[in-house]
């Protein structure tokens, strides 16, 4: 299509489409499906030209009810109903509109649209689509503003003036996003209506002969600064390992948050843990964890010291975990170490074995290694296992992965008297230089063991991960979304006193080059007092030159000829020069300007001088 | 130096809220409320969107009704009572769009959707009382872009014009009419002099010939034997009218004159402001502006021999 042909569509139509489009991207963010719903804007569009509406207006007034009867009896999801019923009402208002009054109807529709699917998504195709959303609505309200039936040539606003509109809104936008007063931490746990979990961890650890797929969904992002080392991040530890399976611990008590928010002990280097909703309650911390900061009531805490969030969440939650590069000390007694020697059910020849393997030797670490190096040496690592037990695994030396690994491990660390227990989480190498953050994916997740030596559970991990490499692209669209999540989703009162403190520091900082700046003036005073004095004389002069009122008098005068005598007036000399017709209305302005003192004309007066110096 | 740092008053313009407005003013207030008591920053995106867009609204409205050229022009005659048109020209004189302009004009208000460089439309006025009058502003206005505010920003346009007094159909009294039909000009007349066609010239006397020859339409105006012998004699003393009295002697006198020269009689016109012989449409004109800016004064009559007045005419 030509732009000359663009020029002559029906605007109305054109902007209707295209911000219905923008609202109905909301709700299909949370449910793509939705976006099928533009067929009835389209749809509006056909029978609003059609005039059909004149016709059977009182139908289409009724026609959102209709749509919503329809889908109740179908028993469609909530979201699905609401989406659908207001994107009906939006189009049938379409059809009958003719004031400017009834198309803003339209837009306060599509705004619901969008707060709608707010609770149901954090996409940063969210932020995308409030951008496109923000163009459309401009268009599409300055659209329904004009009386007359209008080509789009007519109507649209010069191209400058659209550009400045859009820049100044979306600077706006963000002034406005990032002062605007936050009473939360930004978390939100999101609503179960529109529950969408990026993934699910599996708390249920069992040994069987199961394969694994590796899953490249990222389940979690840790902002901490990079290591030379795998980043391990705990969720659950297991103690007690019964018929195959491996079993939490049900006791569980609330921890309250200090007056700062902080739980258990905040000492040590700070993670962000940006987490996707997993199906599970657990708080996932980066090892050894020390503490934590995040905007929950209370958090639960198991006698193995998991933790666990106060409710599920649907959304991506922020929160802080604090952390030490070593473990430390933890003074268990007899009952509790008892609980991690457990050897209930488990296979005297395993027993015999690990004995066995640990034969001469005294000490913890030695006793460690040989275990290590005994399953290494025996068993093949693969995610379809062979092994159909733990005792196939351990005496057939069949293949398994990391919780074959790890538990093989456990059990025989406990046979030769070492306290040990399983820790499921998952473990990473994968790290974004462009906003320096750990990418935690679901194939990340992995099984290792922690021994009791010295007073200190130190962790060991048998299977060490394979390391995968990811393309750029995803890296890309990943920081992308980090950026998302970072400034926007997870904004809150913290990261605002943050930004203000920044903003203070700023001004400090002004503050202060300012003052040594005086100071340097000071220094050298009479020099600077003599360009101040020269500075001063220019802006005078060239001010009186532009803003005295014989300024625009000069102009016109200019206007008219070179020759103008002492004793007659600007109009006199126009008169003389036959040019009155033409600067009579100036020449009057100009007279309103300078005796009847009304200053608001100079810049119309200097707009017309403008206009015929032009012409001329 | 007072002028120096003479500043332009503020506000420039007038802004009004509507009803458009202040619902969405509410709507704000609604979503500020759920994104306060969520804390969900979508929607506080949403938010922050919404009201960037109520302020940034206000670049375009106040660069709309910047540079802004308003014109008004009106017929040479004005009638009380009776219809007008008014031509209302409005330009950009930054050469952009402007949209959505109301210009309100003694009271009445026109409309103009979209404006590239020039735009015109007229406006139907009915004056109820003669005079002088003077428009020194037109307010325009405009709800560019989305309608919540309306600004409203005076133009000077400093117009004069003047109200006619009604005229209506007449008829002379016997006593002075004999001498009309005799002042008639006529075509058969001594050649008088040639006058360029105006409006309100008699269609009749226009030489084609000489108009072919100078390009342009003229008239022939011809010398009657009795020419001279007409004279309309006005009053505007106190002594001799009452102020209703004065007002229906006006609208004869003035409907005598519209006769006198729409039928190409030739006449003086004698009053104590104005003493003219009405031979062209200039002459005309200058009668009817005297006689819609008199008034009641308190002076002696002036007395004419033969010379018709507003006793000897009558309405039909």
């Amino acid at each position: 299509m030509k732009i000359s042909n663009l020029s002559k569509l029906n605007g109305l139509n054109l902007f209707f489409v295209l911000f219905s489009l923008t609202s109905i991207g909301f709700v299909a963010l949370v449910t793509p499906a939705l976006l099928s719903l533009i067929l009835l804007p389209i749809l509006a569009i056909i029978l609003k030209e059609t005039k059909v509406a004149n016709s059977f207006k009182k139908g289409f007034e009724v026609f959102p009810l209709f749509v919503f009867l329809a889908l109740l009896a179908l028993r469609v999801d909530l979201f699905i109903l609401i989406s659908a019923l207001l994107v009906s009402s939006m189009s049938a208002k379409f059809v009958v509109s003719k004031e400017p009054s009834d198309y803003f109807e339209i837009f306060i529709v599509g705004l619901m649209l969008s707060l709608l699917s707010s609770i149901g998504t954090i996409s940063f195709l969210f932020g995308i689509n409030a951008i496109l959303f923000l163009i459309s609505s401009f268009f599409f309200l300055v659209e329904t503003q004009f009386k007359e039936k209008l080509a789009l040539g007519k109507t649209i606003p010069h191209k400058k003036d659209i550009s400045i509109f859009i820049t100044i809104s979306f600077v706006l936008t963000l002034a406005l996003f990032y002062s605007l007063p936050r009473f939360t931490l930004g978390v939100v746990h999101g609503n179960p209506i529109t529950a969408r979990a990026t993934t699910n961890f599996s708390t249920d650890v069992s040994i069987d002969a199961n394969p694994v797929s590796l899953d490249y969904t990222i389940v979690m992002r840790v902002e901490k600064e990079k290591g030379d080392t795998p980043l391990y991040i705990s969720g659950l530890r297991y103690s007690t390992f019964l018929n195959g399976k491996w079993y939490k611990s049900e006791q569980k008590e609330k921890i309250y948050p200090d007056i700062l928010g902080n739980f258990l002990d905040n000492s040590g280097k700070k993670a962000t843990i940006y987490l996707e909703p997993n199906n599970t309650d657990l708080i996932f911390k980066v090892d050894y964890s020390t503490g934590l900061f995040g905007n929950f009531r209370y958090i639960y805490r198991d006698n193995l010291d998991n933790l666990y969030f106060d409710a599920s969440f649907f959304k991506t939650i922020k929160y802080d975990t604090f952390f030490e590069n070593s473990p430390s000390k933890t003074f268990l007694n007899h009952n509790d170490l008892l609980k991690f020697l457990d050897l209930r059910g488990i296979n005297p020849e395993i027993v015999n074995l690990g004995k066995e393997i640990t034969r001469g030797k005294t000490s913890p670490n030695d006793k460690i290694n040989a275990i290590l190096n005994y399953l290494r040496n025996n068993n093949e690592y693969s995610l379809t296992p062979t092994s159909k037990n733990i005792d196939d695994f351990i005496l057939n030396h069949k293949s398994g992965y990391c919780e074959h690994f790890a538990t093989a491990f456990v059990i025989l660390s406990r046979t030769s008297n070492i306290p040990s227990r399983l820790v499921s989480g998952f473990v990473t190498t994968e790290w974004n230089n462009n906003l320096k953050y750990y990418i935690v994916r679901a194939k990340d997740a992995h099984t290792w063991a922690e021994v009791y030596i010295n007073d200190t559970w130190v962790r060991v991990d048998p299977t060490p991960p394979s390391r995968v490499n990811t393309s750029k692209f995803s890296l890309f669209v990943d920081t992308i979304r980090m950026f998302w999540y970072r400034n926007f989703v997870t904004y809150g009162s913290e990261s605002q006193t943050q930004l203000f403190e920044k903003f203070s520091q700023g001004f400090t900082n002004f503050g202060n080059t300012t003052f040594n700046f005086f100071k340097v003036l000071q220094r050298n005073n009479i020099y600077i007092l003599l360009i101040c004095i020269l500075l001063i004389g220019i802006f005078i002069f060239k001010n009186m030159e532009t803003k005295s009122v014989d300024y625009l008098a000069r102009k016109i005068i200019s206007l008219i000829g070179n020759d103008k005598n002492d004793n007659e007036t600007i109009l006199e000399f126009a008169r003389r020069k036959s040019k009155e017709s033409t600067l009579k209305e100036i020449i009057e302005l100009y007279y309103e300007y300078r005796y009847a003192k009304k200053y608001e004309l100079r810049s119309e007066i200097y707009q017309r001088i403008k206009k015929l110096s032009s012409q001329k | 130096m007072k002028q120096l740092f003479t500043r332009r008053k503020f506000p420039y313009s007038k802004i009004s809220i509507t009803k458009q407005g202040i619902l969405y003013i509410l709507i704000l207030v609604i979503i500020g409320f759920a994104s306060f008591n969520s804390g969900n920053n979508m929607i506080y995106l949403i938010f922050a969107i919404s009201l960037s867009i109520f302020g940034a609204s206000s670049y375009l409205a106040v660069k709309n009704l910047n540079g802004i050229d308003v014109k008004v022009n009106m017929p040479k005659e004005i009638y009380t009572k009776k219809d007008t048109f008014f031509m209302v020209a409005i330009s950009s004189l930054d050469k952009t769009k402007k949209f959505l302009l109301d210009i309100e004009l003694l009271g009445h208000k026109i409309h103009f959707d979209a404006v590239k460089e020039e735009e015109k439309k007229s406006i139907r006025l009915n004056f109820e009382k003669r005079g002088r009058y003077e428009i020194k502003n037109v307010k325009v206005s405009s709800s560019y872009p989305f309608g919540f505010f309306i600004r409203t920003k005076e133009k000077t346009i400093n117009e004069k014009f003047y109200v006619f007094p009604e005229v209506g159909e007449i008829r002379i009294k016997n006593r002075a009419s004999s001498g009309v039909n005799a002042s008639k000009e006529s075509n058969d007349g001594d050649f008088y002099s040639i006058d360029k066609y105006k409006d309100g010239s008699d269609a009749r006397r226009i030489s084609w010939k000489i108009s072919a020859k100078l390009g342009d339409l003229h008239i022939i105006n011809v010398a009657l034997a009795s020419e001279g012998n007409l004279v309309v004699v006005f009053n505007n003393s106190s002594m001799i009218y009452s102020s209703q009295n004065f007002e229906v002697a006006i609208k004869k006198i003035a409907s005598l004159v519209y006769k006198f020269y729409h039928e190409g009689v030739k006449f003086e016109f004698i009053s104590p402001k104005l003493d003219i012989e009405c031979i062209n449409y200039e002459n005309y004109l200058k009668i009817m502006k005297c006689l819609a800016e008199v008034k009641l004064e308190n002076i002696e009559p002036i007395k004419v021999e033969k010379g018709i007045t507003d006793e000897d005419i009558e309405f039909v």
